[in-house]
């Protein structure tokens, strides 16, 4: 009886007609999401359609590229026709559904299907990745995030630990000003680029008023400049963003000079990371992937990419590594290779790629605190499924029978 | 359930919607880490990022008389001296760029800029560069003399864009336009000899959904050429190639050369390919070829001359097909040594194999076996 | 009851006839090949590594020649050895395995063999050629080298998704040119087996490398001089004795590949599929006919030989299982063969049920239309690839790949009942209300079981990229159009559910549900391949296209207001265009024109 008012308002969010009318707007949004990702990758369209709220769909995704259609519509995006479907589906549980042992079986696939969307939400939110990439012999104890890079100054004067002090990509904006206590310097932001060429240049060409002057550090003894690209689609595997900023060096108002720096230089070890001069203490700067450092290490000792005779097409790839963890008084050997990965302190690591000339690994690095949902989610509507089919099917063998 | 369960609802949506759509300003980090070497020494291979495939691929070149080299710095790969004894030396620098722009319009353009020059659209590339083939690749070759500007004296540039599979490759030297002048023909003769090399491409495997077919991780041959998967086996036999005639990389093991006559619009080929045993008797031979150049075939080899000539010290037979009015012709060389009998064969443009009759012969006499060689 | 007349003891008999025919039909694939003046059925049995398999020279000169060719044998001329790709005067037809012969022991004839295909007029413009012709010389090809290797050139330098249908077409010529000419390095080909334990295959260069410095035997290399020798020589004794010897060796050496490599050949020679269509084709015509002239002799027909077809069938699907020693389906191509298998047997499961030829009808057609899709597909070569690395694991082809393939399988069946009811219901008077109850029945069957079949699929997908890469879902093309099947089915129940469609409504969504499972299946693997540039003309984006643009008319036959279809109008079901919400009274009309059961 007092729940009477508060029913009425529920009772069209449980109707079957929204379920089917949101069933028809995930397909659609699913559908769309799959021709968007062509031009924007995966992980952008993830974030666009599927994480997000709403989404303006272009026609043009769905159209050859060269025609050019211009428009789209707006449309509910995966949060909010997932959580729709939440509401719809414990809102029918609430007011209309009854509880007695034939529906026991739809009531399991609902559950199960409850598990799932909340799985998925837990990932999403929770979900990280990030890779370490180990040549044979080395000695790896940190995982980079590829997708984000910082601007890192590290203080190498104690001779036990650097002090790292990472700026997140997020603050470098073009002429921002980043100031903090824990930075023993402040940093003027002059240009960031998303994604950038270097390239040499003469010590007398004429720069561009877009490009700042870059007079201490690498740019100076590479002769490096860098232009701003468009960013890479995220498509095409060989083609990856490689941002590049001009940081100003100022301490106690003065400017102790504009540095280049850029992911590039991290890349090749030729070069790495840049000395910063400021009065008699030199620091070390670079731009380059997030890293999470761990309390444990990794040791690659060796590396096999099996592949089918006469091919290039690969038959299995494995890395033998070592797993040293003082804290846990962990040192051991493990093998992993595709679909068998190492789990170890909430993480996984999973054989993911190799480097060039098969000298050394990279293992995909998985902290999903929802990964048992999924699993449980799917046992569960599984058996409700199997329950309700199968009811149906001897029901209907056996009047088929009779018949 | 009932209302007990839609009053528990309601909180929990409001909670989930605050976790969505809360958000936190990403701070600095803090933390100390091992401390890491710095980048001296660059270790075995350089490890690019795994989603990149780059940097093991380097250039050579055949170093013309007179030019010293000296090893790279930084960004650059190396820097040729063309008057190494002069001073102000006259550089030419050879700096690879992976993932430049794959455009030269952008790279000539900047280069313009630099002698002072404006830049230049795509319609007008031709101008000022020109494309010509080394060894399979489209080579940019640039010649542009710029302006005086901004107090800088009047220069000349010569550039030369090379793709290779995994970087792109630039050549520039740029001083005055006299002293550049001299070196126009060598350097194009330098661009000639340059080769791109690398090691195996590794390829990112692919993270998403593994697909119903087995599509394969990148093509296991290169199908960039028309040759075959592998290299020539064993090369028992030695020549020199005439002057005129362009080598080709051999496509496959049964052909041991390959090259090419050009002479204006006419062309040829000529191969040198072996087959193991004594091939099948002439005259089914010469029907063959005389059906590849359009011929109907003959009764027997009454019209047919076959001329004897010695190679090597061995009796070999050299045969000329062909007819009035037929656009092609052969000659062909058959050599039959103890495993193998070898065919040499010159197949083109009637006029020019005509012409190239005793370049031909000449060079199938010059040929020589390997001792031991079979 | 009167004695049965002559026609009806002719009719009984003609189930026991039809089989017959059927199971000579098909046993006529367990015959085997006949040799001419050479050993060429030993010749066939000799192994090679290719692509990663050890398989028989038989399967590689077919696969070669299919790539290059598009067709498994040629032409030869028999007066001057020329020879053509299609049939031409004069010219009688020769296996794949003479062309690879003549390839292998004599290139410079297999070079002047008009068998490579182009079909850009623009490639043709190069060569000089005729663009009404479509079949080339490789000697034609080489004489214009220059120009295509730098045609070829410029054509890599444009990033794949970019090119446009020259471009394409010339990169796709050379890799058929790089087949071909692999398959002329005969001394480069891995046809030496292993000889002990822990060495791998290798190239006659290399046996014969190590046979100059240790010294030994090099069976292969003898043999294989020999056949060419015998081949070139045109001397059968010869190259059947080389042959011969060769065998018994490789019979000590290899026994057990020798068995699987025998059975390959069979299984290449049986040509099982084709014969398969054949016999589906069949059965839709028996079934088909017994709805115009009712006679349970057809239905039983239909039924016999669709037995005989589904064991044939599966035999070809078992064959192909041993033979590569994997779950069934490791690639599209053997993804189609499934399809077509699973909507058999669903199909012949539902005929014993209902035993009214509809059944047979959607198991035949599912069939006949699955296995032509596999055909086309079959010609890009070897259809038993090695699959890659992260593919590499039986347990979750097994179950996973098994799983979702029957989801896409019997949601095409419950399409093809969509279609059946729309198309008799409104061209025919066939449509009775029991038969709309029982094909409704069939259809919400299926729906169920498509349902169960393609979300237990897609869940194991999940868990399989879990244990490889930690990811459940990875929102990526396939694994979304996974997930739209399972949303579809879902969504027809839960309309029907809610009374928001009733059978007519039922029918047309599973039709709209062959749609939604084409694209899961074909349409995510053409994503980037059409869109950047023009490759609309891509024969498979056409044929896609094609076959959505039919399902969208049969949709629209099917939305048609229910006044105007023949079967209603017949047994006046419908007073008055209505929506088909209000559900008629039932009908007192004649039953439909089958006998039940």
């Amino acid at each position: 009886m007092s729940g009477s008012p508060i029913r009425a308002l529920i009772k069209p969010l449980a109707s079957l007609r929204l379920t089917v009318a949101l069933l028809a707007c995930s397909i659609f949004l699913i559908f769309a999401g799959t021709w968007a990702q062509i031009d924007m990758g995966i992980w952008t369209t993830l974030g666009t359609y599927f994480r997000a709220f709403f989404v303006w769909i272009p026609f043009r995704i769905f159209l050859p590229r060269h025609w050019d259609v211009p428009g789209g519509i707006p449309f509910p995006g995966g949060w909010v026709i997932g959580g729709l479907l939440m509401i719809n589906l414990v809102t029918a549980h609430a007011v209309r559904f009854r509880y007695n042992r034939k529906r026991a079986g739809i009531l399991l696939i609902h559950f199960g299907l409850i598990l799932l969307l909340v799985g998925e939400l837990v990932t999403g939110l929770k979900a990280h990745e990030s890779r370490m990439s180990i040549d044979e012999g080395q000695t790896v104890d940190f995982a980079e995030d590829t997708r984000s890079v910082e601007l890192v100054i590290i203080d190498p004067s104690d001779p036990a630990r650097d002090w790292v002090v990472a700026i997140p990509e997020s603050r470098l904006h073009q002429g921002k000003l980043i100031h903090d206590t824990r930075l023993p310097f402040d940093v003027q932001v002059e240009a960031y680029f998303h994604n950038a060429e270097l390239f040499e240049g003469a010590q007398d060409v004429a720069t561009s008023a877009a490009t700042p002057v870059a007079n201490s550090g690498f740019a100076v003894e590479l002769g490096a400049h860098a232009r701003p690209r468009p960013p890479s689609s995220g498509v095409d595997q060989d083609e990856i963003d490689l941002p590049a900023a001009y940081v100003s060096v100022l301490k106690d108002g003065r400017n102790l000079g504009t540095y280049l720096a850029a992911l590039y230089f991290t890349l090749v070890p030729r070069f790495g990371l840049q000395d910063v001069q400021v009065g008699d203490k030199t620091y070390r700067m670079a731009l380059r992937y997030v890293r999470h450092y761990k309390p444990y290490s990794i040791s690659l000792l060796d590396f096999k990419h099996d592949r089918y005779l006469g091919t290039e097409t690969p038959r299995n790839f494995s890395s033998h590594i070592r797993l040293v963890d003082p804290t846990h008084n962990e040192n051991r050997e493990v093998l992993i290779y595709m679909n068998n990965p190492l789990r170890y302190r909430g993480e996984t690591f999973y054989q993911a790629s190799f480097k060039q000339g098969d000298g050394g690994t990279v293992l995909q690095v998985v902290r999903n605190p929802g990964w048992l949902l999924p699993y449980v989610a799917c046992t569960v509507g599984a058996l409700g499924m199997m329950l309700q089919f199968g009811t149906h099917l001897l029901r209907f063998i056996r009047r088929t029978r009779t018949a | 359930m009932g209302s007990h369960g839609l009053q528990s609802i309601l909180p929990a949506t409001a909670t989930l919607v605050l976790i969505l759509t809360g958000c936190s300003q990403d701070d600095i980090r803090t933390y100390s880490a091992p401390k890491e070497a710095p980048a001296a020494g660059a270790p075995a291979g350089e490890p690019m990022p795994a989603t990149e495939a780059t940097a093991t691929e380097t250039v050579r070149w055949e170093l013309p008389k007179g030019w010293a080299e000296r090893p790279g710095e930084g960004m650059r790969f190396a820097t040729l001296l063309l008057e190494p004894e002069s001073n102000p030396p006259l550089e030419l620098r050879v700096t690879p760029l992976a993932l430049a722009a794959r455009d030269p319009l952008a790279n000539i353009n900047r280069w313009r800029e630099q002698i002072g020059l404006g830049p230049i659209g795509p319609a007008d590339l031709d101008r000022v560069a020109r494309s010509v083939d080394i060894a399979g690749r489209t080579v940019h070759l640039v010649d542009m003399t710029g302006v005086a500007h901004a107090n800088q004296p009047v220069r000349r540039i010569l550039a030369a864009i090379l793709p290779g599979d995994q970087q792109v490759w630039f050549f520039l030297v740029m001083d005055e336009p006299e002293r550049i002048g001299q070196y126009a023909a060598a350097f194009e003769a330098f661009m000639r000899t340059v080769r791109v090399e690398h090691a195996v491409v590794a390829s990112e495997l692919p993270l998403g959904h593994p697909p119903l077919e087995a599509g394969g991780a990148g093509p296991a041959t290169d199908p960039g050429s028309m040759a075959g998967a592998s290299a020539p086996g064993d090369n028992p036999l030695h020549w020199t190639t005439p002057s005129g005639w362009v080598e080709s990389q051999a496509t496959n093991p049964s052909r041991l050369a390959s090259m090419s006559v050009v002479d204006g619009a006419y062309r040829a080929e000529v191969t040198i390919t072996r087959f193991p045993g004594a091939v099948g008797g002439m005259l089914a031979n010469v029907n063959r070829w005389r059906g590849q150049i359009g011929l109907q075939p003959v009764a027997d080899l009454a019209q047919q001359p076959i001329e004897g000539i010695e190679i090597d010290g061995v009796s070999a037979q050299l045969l000329e097909i062909h007819a009035a009015g037929a656009a092609q012709r052969l000659l062909i060389v058959l050599i039959p040594r103890e495993d193998f009998t070898y065919f040499v064969k010159m197949t083109g443009d009637e006029a020019l194999v005509a012409k190239q009759h005793n370049t031909f012969v000449q060079f199938a006499r010059g040929i020589h076996f390997d001792h031991g060689a079979s | 009851m009167n004695t049965p007349s002559r026609s009806a003891r002719l009719l009984r008999t003609l189930p026991w006839l039809a089989l017959a025919l059927a199971l000579l039909y098909a046993g006529a694939a367990l015959l085997p090949a006949r040799d001419g003046r050479f050993a060429l059925s030993q010749f066939a049995r000799l192994p090679i590594v290719d692509l990663g398999r050890p398989k028989p020279l038989d399967t590689f000169a077919r696969s070669t020649l299919l790539i290059v060719s598009n067709k498994q044998s040629f032409y030869l001329a028999e007066t001057d050895g020329t020879a053509e790709r299609s049939e031409a005067k004069g010219h009688a037809e020769r296996s794949a395995l003479e062309w690879l012969l003549d390839v292998m022991a004599r290139p410079e004839v297999a070079r002047g063999y008009r068998i490579v295909r182009i079909d850009h007029p623009d490639i043709k413009a190069v060569l000089g050629a005729d663009p009404e012709r479509k079949y080339f010389s490789l000697d034609e090809i080489v004489l214009r080298r220059a120009e295509i290797e730098a045609q070829i050139q410029r054509a890599n330098e444009v990033p794949a998704g970019d090119r446009n249908s020259y471009q394409r077409a010339i990169l796709e010529l050379a890799q058929h040119l790089s087949v071909y000419f692999h398959a002329e390095s005969v001394a480069e080909l891995l046809l030496v087996p292993p000889t002990a334990a822990g060495t791998e295959w290798t190239t006659i260069t290399a046996e014969r490398h190590q046979v100059d410095e240790h010294g030994g035997d090099s069976p292969a290399t003898d043999a294989y001089l020999q056949v060419m020798q015998g081949w070139r020589d045109d001397d059968p004794a010869v190259f059947a004795s080389a042959v011969a010897q060769y065998q018994q060796w490789l019979g000590t050496a290899q026994p057990r590949l020798m068995r699987k490599i025998d059975m390959e050949v069979r299984f290449n020679h049986a040509a099982i599929f084709l014969r398969a269509i054949g016999l589906y084709v069949i059965v839709f015509l028996l079934a088909a006919l017994s709805w115009l002239r009712m006679t349970p002799a057809l239905v039983k027909s239909a039924l016999w030989v669709l037995c005989v077809a589904l064991v044939l069938h599966t035999l070809g699907l078992v064959a192909r299982t041993v033979i590569q020693g994997r779950p069934p389906v490791t690639n599209l191509y053997s993804s189609a063969i499934f399809v077509g298998w699973g909507a058999a047997v669903l199909g012949l499961v539902l005929e014993r049920f209902y035993r009214n030829g509809i059944g047979a009808v959607t198991a035949a057609g599912t069939g006949f239309l699955t296995l032509l899709v596999a055909h086309n597909l079959s010609l890009d070569g070897d259809t038993m690839t090695m699959m890659q690395a992260v593919l590499d694991t039986n347990f979750w082809l097994a179950t996973h790949v098994v799983v979702i393939t029957l989801g896409y399988a019997s949601t095409f069946l419950a399409g093809f009942l969509g279609i059946l009811y729309i198309l008799r219901g409104v061209f025919t008077r066939g449509l009775g209300a029991q038969e709309q109850t029982s094909l409704t029945r069939m259809i919400y069957g299926i729906v169920c079981f498509a349902t169960l079949f393609s979300f237990v699929g897609t869940i194991l997908g999940g868990i399989w990229a879990d244990q490889s890469w930690g990811r459940f879902w990875g929102w990526d093309p396939k694994e979304n159009g996974a997930l739209l099947i399972v949303l579809w089915n879902a969504l027809v129940l839960h309309a029907r559910w809610g009374g928001m469609i009733r059978q007519r409504g039922l029918a047309v969504m599973a039709v709209a549900g062959n749609i939604v499972t084409s694209w899961s299946w074909f349409g995510t693997n053409m994503l980037g391949v059409g869109l950047h540039a023009y490759g609309f003309i891509d024969s498979a984006i056409f044929w896609m296209f094609t076959f959505v643009g039919t399902q969208l008319g049969l949709i629209g036959l099917g939305l048609l207001p229910l006044h105007r279809w023949r079967s209603m109008q017949a047994t006046s079901q419908v007073r008055a265009p209505r929506s088909v919400k209000q559900p008629t009274a039932p009908p007192l009309a004649p039953p439909a024109p089958e006998s039940p059961r």
